[in-house]
């Protein structure tokens, strides 16, 4: 039985469409591919390295740019040409992509990458501020938490086993001559 | 999860331009890129390292234990959950709460048979949805089979919702359209033989 998910980001861009949650034990991080899911998974007690960092999306603004400035171009056209019901049609068209560029100046993106030992998680949020810094702390937190856990057990599972190191008095195998 | 992908990750570094840096010796906190000069938040983990304390057959006591079937010298300390081979700390796999020996292992996550090993889904959500959108434009030849496919990977989506986390949102406006496809498929034929008839 797998552990319940919960959905916490998103990472889309040109190329790749990810989905990102977070279970009891890993960050993972579902890539959709052709109508397949490929799943991979941070566990908590591999992560070394969790970043936050603001960024504009560079690619995102170019389209957007490009898309609103194409469609503003022909309304231009279209007005000098004295058009203008269909010039409003075309400047509607365009308004949407000039919102969403001006939205992604204004705002930028928060982006949190945690880094494993094998592989690495990354999700985007553009509106939520608040929740991206919340989830940083909680991942590092629930990371620290899993390493220091580990970390307890390995110690004493190393106490047990120097606990059962071979007493004196019990004779050892000859040495084999042939070696 | 692809090897090629498994293969280009080279570990920690900066968040905008990628490039991979040792992270010994940072603390949490502000940091600048070495190469790009840009800023990002940072929190560095410990680790610790991966020890296996492999009890040996010489440390087992006069009473003995049993040897791994892998590794003759080290004392076993449980068996295989599939075969039953006597197994060592080495080559324990603990698995959804079933011991395993790696080769039994590496068969169960072959045929799928470990549900926390399974890293490929089929997206039956976004399936649904792009059949019946399909089926919507060639309603008129191709809207009944298609709708009826459409209710089938809905139905497939729906059960493992779970474990791929396709939304109901989705697959519901996937089977709204799957209904209209269905109607205007099936008009599309009533209408054909009643013109065949008049």
């Amino acid at each position: 039985m797998t552990a319940p998910r919960v959905r916490i980001g998103r990472y889309n861009d040109l190329a790749t469409r990810q989905v990102v949650y977070q279970t009891d034990e890993a960050i993972e991080v579902d890539e959709i591919d052709h109508f397949q899911i490929v799943r991979k998974r941070v566990f908590f007690d591999d992560i070394l390295f969790v970043t936050l960092h603001r960024q504009f999306g560079a690619a995102f603004l170019v389209t957007m740019a490009a898309l609103g400035g194409i469609l503003l171009f022909v309304a231009a056209v279209l007005v000098i040409n004295h058009q203008s019901d269909v010039a409003l049609g075309f400047a509607a068209a365009a308004s949407p992509f000039i919102i969403a560029f001006f939205v992604r100046v204004m705002l930028q993106q928060d982006v949190i990458t945690v880094y494993g030992r094998r592989s690495k998680a990354a999700m985007r949020f553009t509106f939520r501020k608040a929740f991206a810094r919340a989830k940083f702390e909680e991942i590092t937190s629930l990371g620290r938490r899993a390493q220091a856990r580990i970390a307890a057990q390995q110690r004493a599972a190393e106490r047990r086993t120097a606990e059962r190191e071979l007493p004196a008095d019990v004779p050892l195998p000859p040495a084999d001559p042939t070696v | 999860m692809a090897p090629a992908r498994l293969a280009s990750y080279r570990g920690p570094g900066c968040p905008f331009c990628g490039s991979a840096f040792a992270i010994e010796g940072v603390v949490d906190g502000p940091l600048v890129c070495p190469r790009c000069s840009r800023q990002f938040e940072a929190r560095v983990l410990h680790p610790p390292a991966r020890v296996a304390n492999v009890l040996q057959i010489a440390q087992s006591g006069p009473e003995g234990a049993g040897a791994c079937a892998n590794h003759p010298r080290n004392a076993a300390v449980t068996s295989c959950g599939r075969c039953g081979i006597f197994i060592c700390a080495l080559c324990e796999l603990p698995v959804d709460g079933a011991h395993y020996c790696p080769a039994c292992f590496d068969r169960l996550a072959q045929e799928g048979a470990i549900d926390s090993a399974r890293l490929r889904f089929r997206d039956y959500g976004s399936l649904a949805s792009f059949v019946a959108v399909i089926g919507l434009i060639f309603s008129v030849f191709l809207g009944l089979p298609l709708g009826i496919l459409t209710f089938y990977y809905v139905y497939k989506g729906g059960k493992a919702r779970e474990e791929t986390g396709a939304s109901t949102t989705g697959l519901v406006l996937s089977a709204i359209v799957g209904v209209i496809d269905v109607v205007l498929g099936a008009l599309f034929i009533f209408s054909f033989f009643l013109a065949r008839k008049h």
